[in-house]
């Protein structure tokens, strides 16, 4: 029998058992609830694709350019989300650059009109981590107001 | 009861229930054309046989779909084992790059065997920054164990206000903070790095960059009058500052104009990021010079 961290660590090697493959998994499940329950925030689909910008003058130069397409799509409770974005990745030998070139956010629940307003505010300033903090904030005031009113019912 | 194509009803009389069964609705169709007072009563036998043709189209299906599904699970037994391990495989694979995915949400994590270590992301209008994070041992009561949060940061206040009851409450603080460090940061590096000529003497800046002080021209080439700028960020979750004077450090008085000038600086800085200010007289620069070209 393995050791937890054994079981944990061996993410490179390959896999002899579907047996050890099945813990992993498991491992890895309970993280995604960890952060789940974290962040608040439920991220059911991501995808990334990569696009390499180098051209032959800046390899010679030793200048790295990549722009990375990210998709992703989840819910917070009872919102639903969908966000793309590009980053663009500009290394030199000074130093190494991310930057959020576009960012769009995509929301179902048309209901909350408060939504609508941060979420145009962070895709204007390109603010990625804003939107998910002021989404979680916002849901939790809605549950926060829901027990209230139910309180008083 | 045998199942004829219904693509190919000339197949005779016993050519098959569906076949006999469009032929009917043919017909009925042709005595819609007739008195009206048999319409409703042929309008009823046209729904009931159509109703019929549906029921035997979707029994149709079944079969068909029994039989498909019977040929696969002839496979032998081995094809199916490795199967398996490729649906764990690419279910890990899926997983795997959800977790990654989460730390553009600016809060991350991996489970430990003490607990779990938080990685927090910071970033500035789009520019994505430094990460530190934070080692928690899940014990009560709940401690750190190691972090590479810079000392200047509040931790341990942090820590005993929330830690204890509410982890996310602390996390999301320690959020606040760290993404304010790193904006501040950022500007005074931009100004640094990008303004160099505007600047007559060092940067002077402490180590949570929110106290800056610096001596600037905003015209480097022209005739302007150096001032003096000092920025209190008192509201270290905050990356514009909270107090800014704008100096001139001469004998003589300031003439109207170079006193409007001084107020509208104290102002910019007040309200725009640090190196936007600066990049707004690179830009009136740029529009002096080319108005002395014509």
């Amino acid at each position: 029998r393995k050791s937890f961290q054994e079981i944990y660590q061996s993410d490179s090697e390959g896999w002899k058992t579907s047996k050890d493959l099945r813990s992993n998994l498991g491992n890895l499940e309970s993280e995604l609830l960890f952060l789940n329950t974290l962040t608040g925030i439920n991220i059911r689909k991501y995808s990334k694709k990569i696009e390499n910008l180098t051209s032959t003058e800046m390899t010679e130069r030793r200048i790295k350019k990549v722009l990375q397409r990210h998709k992703l799509s989840g819910n917070c409770h009872m919102i639903t989300f969908q966000v793309e974005f590009q980053i663009l990745e500009f290394q030199n030998k000074e130093n190494l650059s991310s930057i959020i070139t576009d960012l769009n956010i995509i929301m179902e629940s048309t209901a909350y009109s408060e939504l609508s307003e941060f979420v145009s505010r962070a895709e204007e300033r390109r603010d990625l981590f804003m939107f998910f903090r002021s989404l979680h904030f916002f849901v939790e005031w809605c549950e926060y107001r829901k027990r209230t009113f139910k309180h008083f019912k | 009861m045998e199942l004829a194509n219904t693509s190919s009803p000339e197949g005779g009389p016993g050519a098959g229930v569906l076949a006999h069964l469009e032929r009917l609705e043919a017909e009925s169709r042709k005595k819609f054309e007739e008195p009206q007072g048999a319409e409703s009563a042929l309008g009823n036998k046209i729904r009931n046989l159509r109703s019929l043709r549906d029921k035997l189209r979707a029994e149709v299906n079944r079969r068909q779909a029994g039989v498909t599904s019977h040929k696969a699970s002839v496979e032998p037994d081995q094809t199916f084992e490795v199967s398996e391990q490729e649906v764990l495989e690419r279910k890990r694979e899926n997983v795997k790059s959800i977790l990654q995915a989460y730390r553009f949400t600016g809060l991350s994590g991996k489970l430990t065997s003490r607990g779990v270590c938080v990685s927090i992301s910071t970033a500035f209008e789009g520019n994505l920054l430094d990460s530190y994070f934070v080692d928690l041992v899940i014990q009560k009561p709940l401690r750190i164990h190691h972090h590479s949060i810079p000392v200047f940061i509040p931790l341990e206040e942090i820590a005993a206000k929330y830690l204890q009851s509410n982890i996310q409450h602390f996390l999301f603080s320690l959020c606040e903070y760290l993404n304010a460090y790193s904006g501040r940061k950022y500007q005074a590096d931009r100004l640094q790095s990008d303004f160099a000529a505007f600047l007559a003497g060092p940067l002077q800046r402490n180590s949570l960059c929110n106290l800056l002080s610096f001596t600037y021209k905003a015209e480097p080439s022209g005739q302007s009058f150096p001032f003096c700028a000092r920025l209190l960020y008192k509201d270290i979750t905050r990356t514009l500052p909270t107090d800014v004077t704008v100096t001139y450090q001469g004998t003589d008085a300031l003439s109207t104009s170079w006193e409007e000038q001084r107020a509208s600086h104290e102002n910019l800085f007040c309200t725009k990021p640090l190196h936007q200010v600066f990049a707004s007289f690179a830009r009136r620069e740029e529009k002096l010079d080319m108005n002395l070209l014509y």
